[in-house]
């Protein structure tokens, strides 16, 4: 689970010392009541297994797709009560994540280490609470190990768990209750894989340590094979992290067949990346739609109409041909299994929010959300190149520009985020100015949008849906 | 045909010794049933339960070799479980082989009916297994004997007191799951066309992690079952299951990952730039070639990737070659579409190795002063791509035979001698190279890119 901070912002920063503190003496507390009920703590473990947490959680975390199994540093905070005592889940988990390797702010290392302290704490007070057994080198039977030991285990990793989210909760939302109750309905289902795992791996752990009388062995019997588990994984991301390398090198085909286009993937993929942010699109929705924007006009290799140096206005015989470029992209793309989830947004980047777009003249909420992303960054970034006909626009005269075709060409929720993002931080990206690009007519332009519009045969695939949806904007995936 | 007979004998002889060990045994237990204890017998029932279903699990590595750490790892455990039991000698080990031998005969079965392996393969793999558990009893047994009567292990500084009979277990499986690796490389027929069977090293290479996480998962089955008793036996495999689920998805990945590949080297078709089938052809050709001159499979790996990609470089052209038939263009274009297509890998992080390549796949082999100039991918993928370009899917063996000729007339000028002669043994295994080549053989060979790569 992510004990990953916020930044705390100016008035927070009380807030956060206060709760650091509030943590830290509840952890101590706790702690001191475990070791009364049951008391005894033995040092010589605790201290290898703080070590070995420190390790674990000095390791980097790599992204969740390549995550297999539990992570090791809450598995050796369990396992260390009862093979340390009630208190050691306090010191293994506070100090761990005290003398993290890694460049840290003090406070989020505070926070960390207090929270860890509290859950290490919480779960010796409940294993000692219902009657788990610790440190004792008599011989048990197999009931005693699984009543004893297991089902205290079973039930002090719930309580940690459940301990994370709340103290995570609370310093996310202070002041906003709803934030907090989506965190918390967020986080909880993904325990649901994660428990069973680490409880199973924790009590392995502690019975091969303890009543199975191998103490530091048991660290290579059940976390070797975990770790080599890990590294095998960690070892094959590394090789080749081949969807990265596969969109690159799509990149770099479209980009050697369109000279002139080069860089406007990348800057169309970028400004999506902002705009999705300023939407608050999910970290899956976020990937798929940087792949879909850097491969949207991949399918210009094979619908590419040949740019007549004569005609210096749009054509009839080049709408026509440009409408195929982006069934040309999917067909291009469609064998690509990790690309599938982005191949609606790139056969429908050039719908209208009116319906009058193509290839299927889809009509407002019918688009793909992504795809009306694409369409607002695509159409912000022809605006802001220099074409033939005119000077680069700037900034504010290109959202001036977007913002009248908010309702009609495109979808008013992306370009009132489009205007929050380009307020937030000025869209200063890096041109390679090419002396002859100015022939070749720019298929992005708006004005060819709307020569597109103008010309197209009405109803061959319009869908009868109410254009009535276009009166009732709504921004896609927002969550506030 | 050699390879294949020894392999045969191999797995015959290990066939006719089970048979022989199961009826001896089942002789010897007939006359005297071991007296176990109703939990003694529900721990057996379980080891064979979960050793039949882990063996059924299986997963695939790539080029048609399977494990299943799984079952290899209940297997150990049963055996190591079986040692420590100290009945007669004749009696646990009777039963151990009884019950190893149905757990097997069922894993085969579900395996079989599943569309799984060949009858040959199974065979010989379910032997291997067969003999590598019983020596695991049999060294066990031998270990616990040698100790000293009453002879009780200390525990050091951080170590507890039973560790160094943990780490003898783990010494032990370890060794089995080696010797396991080592018959199962041992008695697989070489693939077509290699003058070698992939070595060792490379074998092991692919496996240690396997091997390493299974022997170690086998020493904790054993334990736990000593401590907390039989009914959690498959949960006590939870590492190996975490790792056969890493392996699992390794090997997704890598299929997907050709299938990537392969879809990038179709661009180019699509576009009309080349004909269809040409990159896959031309990978599967040159993987081939590649075969017969040792390559490693690692070298393999990239070879098909260059070649899948060496035309990349046509979409930059304004005018498609006709036919995409590179070999037919002038060698200063060659040379520009070659470089074209190094470029746009280079651009790529771990492409770029391969960039080198493809960008000199066009060089002429009178110019390679110093052979480091033009990898020997290059010249292999020069040289498939020649032949695709002549003849493609075209079923005629005239043609065929003059498009050779052809090639083999640019020899030591344009070709690299070695290639051309491993192309003709490639072309002539295969059988496309006489009149009787265009039977069902040669067709169904040219239709199928994929067979045997």
């Amino acid at each position: 689970m992510s004990t990953r901070t916020h930044r705390p912002q100016g008035a927070n920063a009380t807030r956060t010392r206060l709760l650091i503190a509030a943590l830290a003496v509840l952890a101590l507390g706790a702690a001191l009541l475990a070791d009364r009920i049951s008391p005894g703590l033995e040092l010589g473990p605790v201290i290898v297994l703080t070590g070995l947490a420190v390790v674990s959680v000095s390791l980097p975390t790599r992204g969740s797709r390549g995550h297999i199994g539990p992570s090791l540093t809450p598995v050796l905070q369990i396992a260390a009560i009862p093979i340390g005592g009630a208190a050691a889940g306090m010191i293994v988990g506070g100090v761990s994540h005290l003398l993290i390797v890694r460049r840290q702010r003090l406070s989020s290392r505070l926070f960390n280490a207090a929270m860890h302290a509290l859950m290490g704490a919480v779960c010796g007070l409940l294993y000692v609470g219902v009657g788990g057994m610790h440190g004792e080198a008599v011989v048990l039977t197999s009931v005693d190990i699984l009543v004893r030991l297991g089902l205290p285990l079973v039930l002090a990793f719930l309580a940690s768990a459940l301990v994370n989210v709340a103290v995570l909760a609370l310093r996310l939302g202070w002041d906003r209750p709803e934030a907090r109750r989506a965190f918390v309905l967020s986080t909880l289902p993904g325990l649901r894989g994660q428990l069973p795992i680490s409880v199973l791996v924790a009590f392995l752990f502690a019975v091969l340590w303890g009543p199975g009388q191998l103490e530091l062995f048991a660290a290579v019997l059940v976390l070797g094979p975990l770790a080599v588990a890990h590294w095998t994984l960690a070892q094959d991301e590394a090789e080749r992290s081949s969807q990265e390398r596969t969109v690159r090198t799509l990149v770099a085909t479209f980009e050697t067949a369109n000279p002139y286009s080069v860089g406007h993937a990348s800057r169309v993929a970028e400004l999506c990346r902002r705009l999705g942010a300023q939407l608050g699109l999910t970290a899956a929705d976020r990937e798929t739609l940087d792949y879909a924007a850097l491969l949207h006009d991949i399918g210009l290799i094979t619908a590419s109409p040949s740019p007549r140096r004569s005609a210096t206005e749009v054509d009839l015989d080049y709408l026509a041909e440009i409408t195929q470029h982006p069934a040309a992209g999917v067909a291009i793309l469609e064998d690509i299994e990790f690309l599938a989830p982005a191949l609606p947004a790139i056969r429908h980047h050039h719908e209208r929010w009116d319906g009058r777009g193509y290839p299927n003249g889809l009509v407002g909420e019918q688009i793909p959300p992504l795809a009306r992303i694409i369409a607002v960054a695509d159409a912000f970034d022809s605006l802001t190149c220099s074409r033939s006909h005119r000077p680069p626009l700037s900034d504010g005269q290109a959202c001036a520009r977007l913002r009248e075709r908010a309702g009609s060409h495109l979808d008013p929720g992306v370009v009132d985020a489009l205007e929050r993002v380009i307020a937030e931080r000025p869209w200063a990206p890096t041109m390679l100015v090419r002396v002859d690009d100015g022939r070749v007519p720019d298929h992005d332009d708006p004005a060819v949008s709307d020569r597109y519009a103008d010309w197209s045969p009405e109803g061959d695939d319009a869908p009868a849906g109410p254009p009535a949806a276009s009166t009732q904007p709504v921004p896609t995936g927002e969550v506030d | 045909m050699r390879a294949l007979s020894r392999t045969g004998a191999v797995t015959a002889s290990l066939l006719v010794l089970t048979v022989v060990a199961v009826l001896v045994s089942l002789s010897w237990l007939a006359r005297s049933v071991p007296d176990y204890t109703p939990i003694g017998w529900t721990t057996i029932a379980i080891y064979t339960l979960t050793f039949a279903l882990g063996e059924s699990m299986r997963v695939d590595f790539g080029s048609g070799r399977t494990v299943a750490p799984l079952g290899m790892a209940a297997g150990l455990a049963f055996a190591l479980c079986m040692a420590q039991e100290m009945g007669p000698f004749e009696s646990d080990g009777g039963v151990l082989l009884v019950f190893t031998v149905l757990a097997t005969l069922v894993a085969s079965f579900l395996t079989h009916r599943s569309g799984g392996e060949r009858i040959e393969s199974l065979l010989q793999q379910a032997t291997t297994r067969i003999v590598i558990v019983l020596g695991t009893f049999a060294a066990y047994r031998a270990l616990i004997m040698l100790r000293m009567p009453g002879e009780n292990f200390r525990g050091g500084l951080l170590f507890g007191p039973d560790w160094v009979n943990a780490l003898q277990m783990v010494l032990l499986t370890a060794l089995a799951t080696l010797c396991y690796f080592v018959l199962l490389w041992a008695s697989r027929p070489r693939p077509r066309g290699a003058p070698r069977r992939t070595s060792l090293t490379d074998e092991l290479s692919d496996v240690w992690a396997v091997g390493a996480v299974t022997a170690v998962g086998a020493v904790m089955v054993a334990l736990m079952d000593g401590l907390v008793g039989p009914f959690m036996i498959p949960l006590y495999l939870l590492p190996v299951v975490l790792m056969q689920a890493a392996v699992q998805r390794q090997a997704e990945q890598r299929m997907a990952d050709r299938r990537t590949l392969q879809a990038i080297g179709r661009v180019t078709e699509v576009t009309g730039f080349t004909s269809p089938g040409h990159a896959s052809r031309v990978a599967a050709l040159s993987v081939r070639i590649g075969r017969v001159l040792g390559m490693s499979d690692r070298d393999l790996r990239d070879l098909e990737t260059a070649a899948v990609l060496h035309d990349i470089g046509q979409v930059g052209l304004s005018r498609p070659i006709p036919g995409g038939a590179t070999s037919e263009v002038s060698a200063l274009d060659q040379r520009r579409l070659a470089l074209g297509a190094g470029g746009i890998l280079a651009r790529t992080d771990d492409l770029s190795r391969l960039a080198l390549v493809v960008s000199r796949q066009s060089v002429p082999y009178r110019t390679v002063e110093s052979l480091d100039q033009a990898p020997l991918a290059g010249r292999v993928i020069k040289v498939a791509n020649a032949w695709d370009d002549l003849v493609g899917t075209d079923l005629d063996a005239g043609l065929r035979l003059r498009a050779l000729g052809r090639i083999e007339l640019g020899v030591g000028n344009e070709y690299d001698p070695a290639v051309v002669a491993a192309l003709r043994q490639v072309l002539e295994r295969r059988g496309l190279l006489h009149p009787a080549g265009t039977g069902r053989r040669a067709r169904a060979a040219a239709a199928d890119p994929d067979d045997g790569a």
